[in-house]
């Protein structure tokens, strides 16, 4: 198991070894947040209607010419990666346009951000079906390690979001029957915090 | 059916109600949720806004212990910035007038 970023002394690059399993688990997990950002296309519900109408072309442009969406996600995990900006009721309108002009090159640039995780783990050797016993080093300049982090941080909201996790609420998952479904989940949430937390340590150093 | 095009900074512009009150500043607000590392918070603080590591250690203890603090405060547009790349960072932010 990866014990995580370190600095490189000398290169100043975070480094970390994963298992093959790991990498391939990464992938498919930033996989999963892309297709997620990406599917469900951040578009005014009326444009879904008839997808060879002219405004179907104004939708995929959303966000440049203000046409994106002003209600918020009804998913949860979209919900809470796209908050809703103005917070008092009366602001209620300003919300809406503020997300309009905000949410297709939010979405955007988490989807890039997942994108590129996936695009390094390969570059550092990842295969599409990864042998037993090989390890995958990743090597990250500082920006790309600002990339990874926020990366981490979507995933981790993702799958928090779905488990709704709540403060303090460690007891509750250490006792879940070995066969609940959720189990193997949290242990996965639990593994990237730990990973997001070395990377942040090693950023900051 | 969309919009003809406008810009974001023409949102800014005060309407007849608010003139009035438009020398009231605005904050940013990030609220706690569980799933943020606290290490992650304060690193944004610093990254982004630039805070010394004790101030954004301070701020985020209060977020985390009061569940929300105001984290930066100027015009409108600077806090719809704000809130846009708190938002890049995943953390959970909104803005309001200043009370």
């Amino acid at each position: 198991m990866t014990t995580g970023f370190t600095r490189h002394r000398r290169s100043k690059a975070m480094v970390a070894s994963f298992s093959a399993f790991e990498a391939d688990l990464l992938r498919s997990l930033a996989g999963q947040l892309v297709e997620l950002l990406r599917n469900e296309a951040a578009m005014p519900p009326d444009e879904h209607e008839d997808p060879s109408s002219p405004d179907a072309l104004e939708a995929m442009l959303a966000g440049i010419d203000g046409s994106g969406p002003t209600a918020a996600p009804e998913d949860p995990v979209l919900a809470r990666l796209f908050p809703t900006a103005y917070d008092e009721p009366q602001d209620e309108e300003a919300a809406g346009d503020f997300r309009r002009f905000t949410e297709q090159s939010l979405r955007d640039g988490k989807a890039r951000a997942a994108a590129a995780v996936i695009d390094t783990l390969e570059e550092s050797g990842l295969p599409d079906n990864p042998p037993d016993g090989m390890f995958i080093d990743v090597e990250l300049d500082a920006p790309q390690a600002q990339t990874w982090l926020r990366a981490f941080n979507d995933m981790r909201l993702a799958i928090g979001t779905r488990l709704e996790v709540t403060d303090g609420d460690e007891d509750v998952w250490e006792s879940l029957p070995e066969d609940d479904p959720r189990a193997p989940v949290h242990e996965i949430y639990d593994w990237l915090g730990f990973v997001q937390e070395t990377l942040v340590r090693a950023l900051m150093r | 059916m969309a919009t003809v095009s406008t810009s974001p900074a023409q949102l800014d512009e005060p309407r007849l109600d608010e003139t009035a009150q438009v020398a009231r500043p605005w904050v940013t607000v990030v609220w706690n949720d569980p799933i943020n590392l606290m290490s992650y918070v304060s690193y944004v603080f610093q990254s982004y806004f630039g805070y010394s590591k004790a101030k954004s250690e301070k701020l985020m203890m209060q977020v985390h212990e009061e569940g929300r603090s105001a984290v930066s405060t100027g015009s409108r547009e600077e806090m719809e910035r704000d809130v846009q790349a708190m938002h890049e960072y995943g953390l959970w932010a909104t803005m309001r007038k200043d009370d």
